[in-house]
């Protein structure tokens, strides 16, 4: 769709001003809260937004954010570096435009390309077609069923894109990481 | 309601207002700060609660009226229906807080509070005990570790104690209750307060079951009395009728629940509904709960370790089929969790027997695989054999932790069961190393070997290379099953892959097989060696020969079961070879290709996909060259054959779907043939009709795109996989034209 900017969020107060940072985040939560069945306080929100920034995309339209994806990376087991996918919520007017195929194309790459993941991952529920079809259009494959993994009962299942070969051997077998960094938050 | 009000309704008088000092202090806080404690992560931030949030602050829920009085029977059927339903989705997996403990009367009685009136204290009071009382018991093995906390079962208890009542007093009050509504004027009513007394009752003897001790395979113990099961079964069976469903929709409502006591106890859980099941659920649930408790109690008529796993096997795989194909459940919660406890003692006996415990029965399985008469099972009793003992027991502390995780992952859902399969592979996969270089430098001086061939026998690399190979087939199988495999082209290579552990499986069985065989030929063969033998060395042999040829009948029926292991994989291997078959003449009309947004390339998927067997020496995997390789020749194939019409492939298809035919007349005759006991055997026909499905199926498929592709020459085609009502390995490829 035109007329959609994608942006990652920014939380420097003095390249946008304090009031766009509240704002912007304020309308991520929004989103979220509106189109996720989970609840998630507000720790958990900052938890990623404070970290990785810039792996928090908008899509807004006239300046109202109508989508996001909210995304995280950290060492697994010490042994590779994993992106995982929290949370993507689009506003239901702007659904069928290709704005989440946009969000996770452009996280993912971002992931990839910034943070050298060797693995993504994400949890989505199993009755959730439309958001299954989504990222295993991307190549995500399913690994795991997590049984009656959400509040609303249902089973979850987990899936990965595979970036390097790490991602296909056992955590086990594989060096310990040089360089392991921590969250901050 | 101001706050004042909302905690007067609440009875909360003793708080302190702390806002002011809370917002003086967060006011010190930096903008864009985080405060935290260093222990507080994203898993603890994912629990928390969170004030004035409405999605995770229980105090802002709007408190609730209740106005708990029942006044007639018909309120009090209603309140206990209700109730009933609220234990369900308890077990269903809700917290306590949303659905026992939103009942008045519950958190009255655990609190020890007086319940007011007759009707109240005669009938409901009653009921409630049983309720308090069965949700104790079921919290009870809930921590006991054998399943998930959340995952399975929710055993927060918002700091109540639910262990208030004695099992001995309950019974009474309940048989008590019964008694006073059986002297009331008959009525729809009282018939209900007294059938859901008595599912409540049943239930109550549940537990006892973990306190039958008794040996392995001498029948159901005379002490048992199950007589209650079938009561309850029954009893469930009338009140699952559409009338009692209607008795109950027409009841009289009373206000005994509501969501205040997410405010007003601990609650470690965001505000929610409240959850309870329908009667019609309820009563569902509870009959599932008895049946499958029915057939936990089975494992009484098991007759030997090997039929046992057998059991154990069909008791891991039992589904219970809902209209819903996303859902996956297996036995109900409460027999899943009574189940580890039942079989697995504290003591690590099974069943209590004073016999057998986790070491002897896995000796036992051992033995009948592949160790009996063997040289080392021999030496294992020569004193002179110190370093074989010594190794021997130590190969033994490896492959208990691997059996005992088979033993615990029949209790888990479905779900965590392929994760307890993936678990045991790799604990496989080493000992099989461990146990080779054992058996390798022990064959120069036991010379334990095949005569023909002078292949030495390995009986416990190869008892260890059976149950390796059985669990590679299995989470292939297991990830099907929980849909793990999406579509037409991971499926396609799941079915390939489990064609080939198949292949290997099968080919360890022959091996097997003939270890067996050459057992009993050297028994045998003993009347030939004593009358060549002379003085002493004959007489030893004579001893031996009493000795071994006990366990002809042994190796007689391990043969037979060898067999049968045989064809169950054949036509597993068959079955699965068809669809890879039909998957392939998909590929034709470009059903096989990659997602279009592909962000990786095809060979990390696929090693990816199979990860679980990267690091597994023997058998390797089959490398993504040669999947690349097949689907070259695949296309060259269809090329060429396109001409003929495939009949080459539609012979192929069709002789092998008559293999599968013929083998599975062969797998009745051999559980006939095998004497399982009668609901075994019901279990492996059950099966046999969902495998002849899959076969026609299948069958059907093929031809349905062969006929496509003859009446277009560009047939585009849509995959769907059907579940129910289908084999848990073999869901239905439903192709249809677009």
């Amino acid at each position: 769709m035109s007329g959609i900017d994608y942006e990652p969020l920014s939380l420097d107060i003095s390249e946008v001003g304090r009031e766009l940072v509240d704002f912007n985040i304020e309308q991520v939560r929004r989103l979220v809260d509106e189109h996720l069945s989970e609840p998630y306080s507000i720790y958990v929100y900052r938890f990623f937004l404070n970290n990785w920034p810039n792996l928090t995309i908008m899509a807004k339209h006239q300046g109202k954010v109508i989508g996001c994806i909210i995304s995280k990376v950290e060492p697994h087991r010490d042994s590779r570096i994993r992106g995982y996918i929290g949370m993507l919520a689009v506003d239901n007017e702007y659904r069928g435009q290709g704005i989440a195929k946009e969000l996770i194309s452009r996280s993912l790459d971002s992931m990839i390309d910034n943070y050298k993941c060797d693995e993504i991952i994400l949890e989505t529920e199993v009755v959730n077609k439309a958001a299954l079809r989504l990222y295993e259009n991307f190549g995500f494959l399913r690994v795991k069923r997590l049984f009656r993994y959400y509040l609303n009962k249902h089973d979850a299942l987990r899936l990965i894109l595979p970036v390097s070969e790490k991602s296909t051997i056992r955590s086990t077998f594989l060096p310990k990481l040089e360089n392991s960094m921590e969250s901050k938050y | 309601m101001d706050v004042q009000q909302q905690l007067g309704v609440l009875n909360i008088h003793d708080y302190d207002d702390i806002t002011d000092e809370f917002f003086s202090i967060a006011s010190k806080i930096e903008y864009g700060d985080i405060a935290k404690s260093k222990h507080f992560k994203l898993l603890e931030g994912t629990h928390a609660l969170e004030v004035m949030n409405p999605k995770l602050d229980t105090a802002l829920l709007t408190p609730e009226q209740i106005d708990p009085a029942v006044p007639t029977l018909d309120h009090a059927a209603w309140v206990m229906a209700r109730l009933l339903g609220c234990v369900c989705a308890w077990l269903d997996n809700n917290s306590l807080s949303v659905s026992v403990l939103s009942c008045h009367y519950v958190e009255q009685l655990i609190l020890g509070n007086p319940v007011e009136g007759t009707i109240e204290n005669k009938v409901l009071v009653p009921f409630v005990k049983a309720v308090v009382q069965f949700v104790n018991q079921v919290l009870s093995l809930g921590v006991a570790g054998v399943i998930y906390e959340e995952e399975d079962l929710n055993t927060q208890t918002m700091d109540l104690d639910f262990a208030v009542f004695e099992s001995e007093d309950v019974s009474q009050t309940v048989n008590g209750a019964v008694q006073w509504l059986e002297t009331q004027p008959k009525s729809e009513s009282a018939s209900l307060c007294i059938a859901l007394l008595s599912v409540l009752d049943q239930s109550l003897k549940i537990n006892s079951l973990v306190q039958i001790n008794t040996e392995l395979y001498q029948g159901t113990p005379k002490t048992a009395d199950f007589s209650y099961i079938d009561k309850a079964v029954s009893l469930l069976d009338t009140l699952a009728s559409p009338e009692t469903a209607k008795l109950v929709d027409s009841l009289p409502k009373t206000a005994c629940f509501s969501t205040n006591v997410q405010r007003t106890l601990n609650n470690r859980s965001p505000p929610k509904p409240l959850a309870y099941a329908s009667f019609d659920q309820s009563v569902a649930s509870f009959a599932k709960m008895f049946v499958d408790l029915r057939f936990m109690t089975k494992v009484f008529l098991v007759r030997d370790s090997i039929e046992l796993l057998d059991y154990l096997n069909v008791f891991m795989c039992r589904r219970q089929f809902t209209a819903d194909p996303d859902e996956i459940l297996g036995n109900h919660i409460v027999v899943r969790t009574l189940m580890q406890l039942f079989l697995i003692r504290d003591d690590q006996s099974i069943l209590g027997s004073k016999h057998w415990n986790i070491s002897t029965l896995l000796i036992d399985i051992v033995n009948k695989i592949s160790l009996q008469n063997s040289k080392i099972q021999q030496k294992l009793s020569d004193v002179d054999s110190k370093e074989i003992r010594e190794g021997f027991e130590k190969l033994l502390t490896q492959l208990e932790p691997a059996f005992y995780n088979f033993l615990t992952s029949i209790s888990q859902n479905p779900s965590r069961q392929r994760q307890f399969v993936n678990k045991e592979l790799i604990i496989w996969d080493s000992i099989q190393v461990e146990t080779e270089n054992f058996e390798t430098g022990l064959n120069s001086k036991l010379n334990d070997v095949f005569p023909d061939s002078e292949l030495p026998a390995m009986p416990l690399a190869s008892f260890v290379y059976y149950l390796k190979l059985s669990k590679m087939a299995d989470l292939l199988f297991k990830s099907i099953e929980l849909d793990l495999y999406k579509d037409p082209r991971e499926l396609h290579l799941g079915y390939w892959q489990l064609g080939n552990q198949l292949e290997h499986l099968i080919q360890h069985i022959h091996r097997l097989l003939d270890l067996n065989r050459l057992r009993q030929t050297q028994i045998n063969n003993y009347s030939k060696r004593i009358k060549k033998a002379k003085g002493d060395k004959k007489n030893k042999l004579r001893e031996q020969y009493e000795i071994d040829k006990e366990f002809l009948p042994q190796f007689e029926r391990m043969e037979r079961y060898f067999e049968f292991q045989l064809v169950k994989y054949e036509i597993h291997k068959n079955l699965t070879e068809s669809r890879v078959c039909l998957f392939r003449l998909l590929q034709r009309f470009g059903l096989l290709g990659l997602p279009k947004l592909c962000k990786v390339s095809e060979e990390i998927l696929y090693n990816l996909q199979f990860k679980s067997y990267q690091t597994i020496g023997i058998p390797q995997l089959l490398p993504y060259s040669e999947y690349q390789h097949i689907m070259r020749q695949n296309v060259w194939i269809h090329g060429s054959l396109q001409g003929s019409g495939a009949n080459y492939e539609r012979v192929l298809m069709k002789q092998r779907a008559d293999r599968v035919n013929l083998d599975l007349r062969r797998f009745e005759a051999m559980v006939a043939k095998l004497q399982y006991p009668k609901f075994m055997a019901e279990a492996f026909l059950d099966e046999v009709k969902l495998l002849k499905k899959a076969n026609i199926a299948v069958q059907l498929a093929f031809s349905q795109v062969l006929k496509a592709a003859t009446e277009s020459s560009k047939p585009e085609f849509k995959v769907s996989f059907e579940k129910i009502g289908y084999h848990l390995y073999y869901p239905n490829i439903k192709v249809t034209t677009k």
